[in-house]
This record gives C-alpha cells, sequence and structure tokens, in this order.
C-alpha cells in the first residue's frame, strides 16, 4: 500500500511538473493560465484522491459487503484476497475467519441437529423409562399388595396347618382309642359268640320240651274230648231219661188218682233227670274249659316252639354276626392301628409344612419389605425420569433454538 | 175280658224259651219225644213245620216258638204229641222239658195266646192250647 501510495504521490507530482511545463507554452494570460493550471492541478489531484481512495476503499466495501453477507448468515460468500497489500492480509483473515465461522457453524448446526435427536430420543426413553417405571411401580405395588395378600394367605395357612396337626393328633388319639375299643369289642363280642352258643344249646333244648309237652297236651286234650264224648252220652241218657219220666207222668194223669203214686216217681225220676243233667252241663262246661284250655296250652306250646325256633336261627344270625363283628373288629383295629401310623407320619408332614410356612413366611415379609423398597425406588426413579424428560424437553428446545439461530448460517 | 175260674190242671209239662217260661196242661198231652224225620210242605205257613212219624201214625207238626212269638235257645228238639180232640197234632219244644204242679187259678184272657202267672222274668205264662191249636189247625187245613 505504501508503495502504491508512493507511486501515485510519484505520478501525481510529475503530472504537476508536466501541467506546469506545459501550461506555459500556450501563452496565455497568467491570470488564465494560472487559472488553468491551478484546475490542472485540482484535476489531477483530485483524480489522483478519487483514485487512491477507491482502490483502497473498493476492497473494503468488498470486505463490508462480505461481512455483511455473512453477518446476514450466508458463509458460503468468498472475499478475493488477491494481492499482497494490507487489504489482501485483511481479506485473507476475513476469509479464514469466515471458513472457521462456517467450519464451527457447520458443526454447531450438526451438533445442534444431534444434540436435538438425541434430546427427542432421550425425552421419548424418559417418557419410555417413566411409563416403564409406572409400570414398574404399579407391578411393585400389586407384588406388595400380593405380598400382603400372601402374607395373610400364609398367616391363615398357617393357622389351618396348626389346626390340622391338632386335628391329626386327635385322629391319631381316636385311631388308639378305637383301636382299644375295637379290640375290647372283640373280646365282648367273644363272649358274646359264646353266650349265644350257650343261647343256642338252650333254645334246641327249650323246643325239644316243648315238642314233648305239646305231644303231651295233645294226648291231654284227646282225653278231655273223650270226657266230652261221655258227657254227651251221659247228657242224652238224662235227656231220655226226663223223656221217659214226663211220658210216665202223662201216663199217671191219664190214670187219675190210682196213678198219682206213679206220678210222685215219675216227678223224682224227673228231678233226678235234671240234677244229672246239670251235673253233665257242669261236667260238660268244665271238660270244654279243659279241651280249650289244652288247646291254647298246645297252641302256646306249638307258638313258643315257633318262637323258640325263630330265636334259634335268630341266636344262629346272632352268632354268624358275631363271628362276622369279631372278624370286622380285628379288621377294625388292624385299620386304626395303620391310622393310628399314617396319622403320626401326617403330623409330621403337617410340622414339615409348618416349617416351610414359617420360612416361606419370612421370605415373603422380606419380599414385601423388597417389595416397598423396590416401590420407594421405582417412585424416586419415576421422578427422576420425570425431570430427565423434562430437562431432555428443555434441551430440546433448547437445541431447537439453536438450530433456529445457527440456521440462519447457510454453509453449503 | 178276664175271667177268673179253677185251673184246668194242677199238673203241667213246663219249658224255658229265650223270653219267658211256659207251661202246657199235663193231661191234654199224650206223649213227648224227640222230633224225628220231618217231612216239609212247600208253600205251607211257617208255624207249619211239617208231618213227622209218631209210632206208625202221621202227626202234623207246629212250630210253637212261632206262634208265641219267641225263639229257642237250647239244641233240644222235642215234640209235644197232643191229646183228643187234636191227637193229630204234636208241638215243637226246643227247650228241656220239666213237670210243675199249678195250685193257683188260672185266669184267661180272650184272643191271648197264653197269660202270664204271676210277674217278673221268672213269671209262668200259661199256654191256651185250644185257642192256639184251633187256629193253627185252620190254617194248615
Amino acid at each position: 500500500m505504501q508503495t502504491k501510495l508512493g507511486a501515485g504521490f510519484l505520478l501525481v507530482a510529475l503530472l504537476y511538473v508536466g501541467v506546469g511545463l506545459a501550461v506555459p507554452r500556450f501563452g496565455f494570460e497568467p491570470i488564465p493560465e494560472i487559472i488553468l493550471a491551478v484546475s490542472s492541478y485540482l484535476v489531477i489531484g483530485l483524480s489522483a484522491a478519487w483514485w487512491f481512495s477507491f482502490r483502497i476503499t473498493r476492497r473494503m466495501r468488498e470486505l463490508a459487503a462480505a461481512a455483511a453477507e455473512i453477518r446476514n448468515g450466508d458463509l458460503t460468500r468468498t472475499v478475493d484476497t488477491s494481492g499482497n497489500d494490507e487489504v489482501a492480509d485483511v481479506a485473507s483473515a476475513f476469509a479464514v475467519m469466515a471458513d472457521s465461522l462456517m467450519h464451527v457453524v457447520h458443526e454447531v448446526q450438526r451438533a445442534a441437529a444431534e444434540i436435538h435427536d438425541s434430546a427427542q430420543s432421550l425425552a421419548q426413553s424418559s417418557d419410555e423409562m417413566d411409563g416403564m417405571a409406572s409400570e414398574i411401580a404399579g407391578a411393585a405395588q400389586e407384588i406388595a399388595r400380593g405380598a400382603e395378600s400372601q402374607a395373610n394367605e400364609l398367616s391363615r395357612t398357617d393357622k389351618r396347618a396348626h389346626e390340622l396337626a391338632g386335628i391329626a393328633s386327635d385322629v391319631a388319639a381316636g385311631a388308639h382309642n378305637v383301636n382299644q375299643a375295637a379290640a375290647e369289642a372283640a373280646r365282648r363280642a367273644h363272649d358274646g359268640s359264646s353266650d349265644a352258643k350257650r343261647a343256642a344249646d338252650g333254645i334246641l333244648e327249650l323246643t325239644a320240651q316243648n315238642v314233648e309237652a305239646s305231644k303231651s297236651m295233645d294226648g291231654f286234650r284227646e282225653k278231655a274230648s273223650e270226657i266230652g264224648a261221655l258227657i254227651n252220652s251221659v247228657r242224652s241218657i238224662s235227656h231220655q231219661t226226663n223223656l221217659l219220666a214226663i211220658n210216665a207222668a202223662i201216663e199217671a194223669a191219664r190214670a187219675g188218682e190210682e196213678g198219682r203214686g206213679f206220678a210222685v216217681v215219675a216227678e223224682e225220676v224227673s228231678r233226678l233227670s235234671d240234677t244229672v243233667r246239670g251235673f253233665a252241663e257242669r261236667i260238660s262246661g268244665i271238660s270244654e274249659e279243659i279241651t280249650d284250655g289244652s288247646a291254647r296250652i298246645g297252641q302256646q306250646f306249638r307258638l313258643s316252639t315257633q318262637a323258640a325256633e325263630s330265636v334259634g336261627k335268630r341266636v344262629n344270625r346272632t352268632l354268624e354276626s358275631f363271628d362276622g363283628i369279631i372278624t370286622e373288629t380285628c379288621t377294625t383295629a388292624e385299620r386304626a392301628a395303620e391310622i393310628h401310623e399314617l396319622t403320626a407320619i401326617q403330623n409330621n408332614a403337617v410340622n414339615d409344612v409348618l416349617e416351610s410356612l414359617k420360612q416361606i413366611s419370612s421370605i415373603v415379609v422380606a419380599n414385601a419389605h423388597g417389595t416397598e423398597e423396590t416401590s420407594g425406588t421405582t417412585k424416586n426413579q419415576r421422578e427422576s425420569m420425570r425431570e430427565m424428560a423434562h430437562s431432555a424437553r428443555e434441551l430440546a428446545v433448547a437445541s431447537d433454538q439453536l438450530r433456529e439461530l445457527v440456521s440462519i448460517f447457510r454453509v453449503v | 175280658m178276664i175271667v177268673n175260674r179253677p185251673a184246668e190242671a194242677q199238673s203241667a209239662l213246663m219249658f224255658r224259651l229265650a223270653l219267658r217260661r211256659y207251661a202246657i196242661p199235663l193231661r191234654r198231652t199224650s206223649g213227648v219225644q224227640d222230633l224225628g224225620a220231618l217231612r216239609r210242605i212247600p208253600n205251607s205257613p211257617r208255624r207249619w213245620l211239617g208231618l213227622t212219624e209218631w209210632s206208625g201214625r202221621v202227626l202234623n207238626v207246629i212250630d210253637l216258638p212261632h206262634l208265641l212269638g219267641d225263639r229257642a235257645v237250647e239244641r233240644a228238639k222235642s215234640i209235644v204229641r197232643l191229646r183228643e180232640p187234636h191227637s193229630g197234632m204234636a208241638l215243637y219244644v226246643p227247650a228241656h222239658l220239666g213237670l210243675t204242679e199249678l195250685t193257683t187259678p188260672v185266669p184267661v184272657v180272650a184272643d191271648e195266646p197264653y197269660v202270664a202267672l204271676g210277674s217278673g222274668p221268672d213269671a209262668l205264662h200259661w199256654i191256651h192250647l185250644d185257642g192256639l191249636v184251633a187256629e193253627c189247625a185252620r190254617a194248615v187245613v
């Protein structure tokens, strides 16, 4: 620049010299000559000044224009960096600055886009994690409620298991009692069977005696019937005697006074016949009573025999029942012993179950506590996720704003 | 109308049916025996039991309980043969026969088959044999 300015001043000086030398050669008056000289000097000076200033400010204006365009965001604008003067140096520095700025802006845009995308992804991930945390929190609450329900169920199960253990003990005791009772029943059934056998023998003997007594009573009834037949004969004889006496009385009445004595005899005979008839009736009544009584006794003997036979059959069935009872009571005793052993095994199993339930209960309680802690942690995590999502959204907004800010720069 | 007169006979044939005791004058009878074979007559009156045989003679048997309106309680089947003028007739008396003596006069009541001698359940009823048998004979004829 200094060289150019020196050359320019030298040229202007040469022009001034030339003008000073040329003007007097025209022959003008002094004044017009002066005016012409001055005017020529002015023209040369002004032209040289304009030209120098033009040469100097033109590139500065170009830089200013480029800066204005860069300011407006057009980083693609290039400046002329040719030359080796100060303006060229400024232009080169401006170009380097613009290039650096374009690179920075490009990086900023890319970074902003990446930040925006990352913020969006982060916000989305935060939302998803918040949703997942919400589900985890819900699940943790469900698990907590389930753990509580499990604890309650375990408590009830434990109570039922204790009751079952008590019942098993009672069953074992009952089975033992049943075993003893079955043994006692078997012993008594043996005694009953022996008594029933003796009763059966007694009934057989009683039946035989009844049969003999019934036969004797039948013979007695036949004798009583014979008495009745004899009484009928006596009654017939008495009747015929009475008719004979009446006929004698009739004949005596016909004979009148001569037959009076005969009438007395006939009357006595008739009275005697009445007496015999009365005795015959009494004997007949007694004979009928004896016959009826012997018939009833015989019938009672037969009924007694039938009843004894029926009782004998029942006693025989009772004997069979006693045999069955003995067998069944022995089987019952064996079953009761087996039940006693099984209930002992069951009691041990129930105790194992109780121990397992106790352990499970402690595990469930621990799980419940862990779940509650997890629920609290998840709650805090949700809060963190929400804050993170909120921050990501704010970051996305900020990145959007940054992108919007740097979007004014055109780098390609 | 009641007329008091002496008893027709002192001796009487006595018997008991279901309701009352009765007596027949002994002198109006000719004998007693058990009822043998009886021949019933178709479409005959109820009081006429039928025909039977007595010592080779046929007798009309009259159902005395039916005539008296009483009924029998014993198994006895005696008949009492009457004397003249009713010698061809016999009274069926299904009761035990006995003898008795009457000392009181017997009242006669017209149109009545018998009259009570005394009162109470053991009162003796005297049968008016003529009127009873005559009416029965008319029915038989």
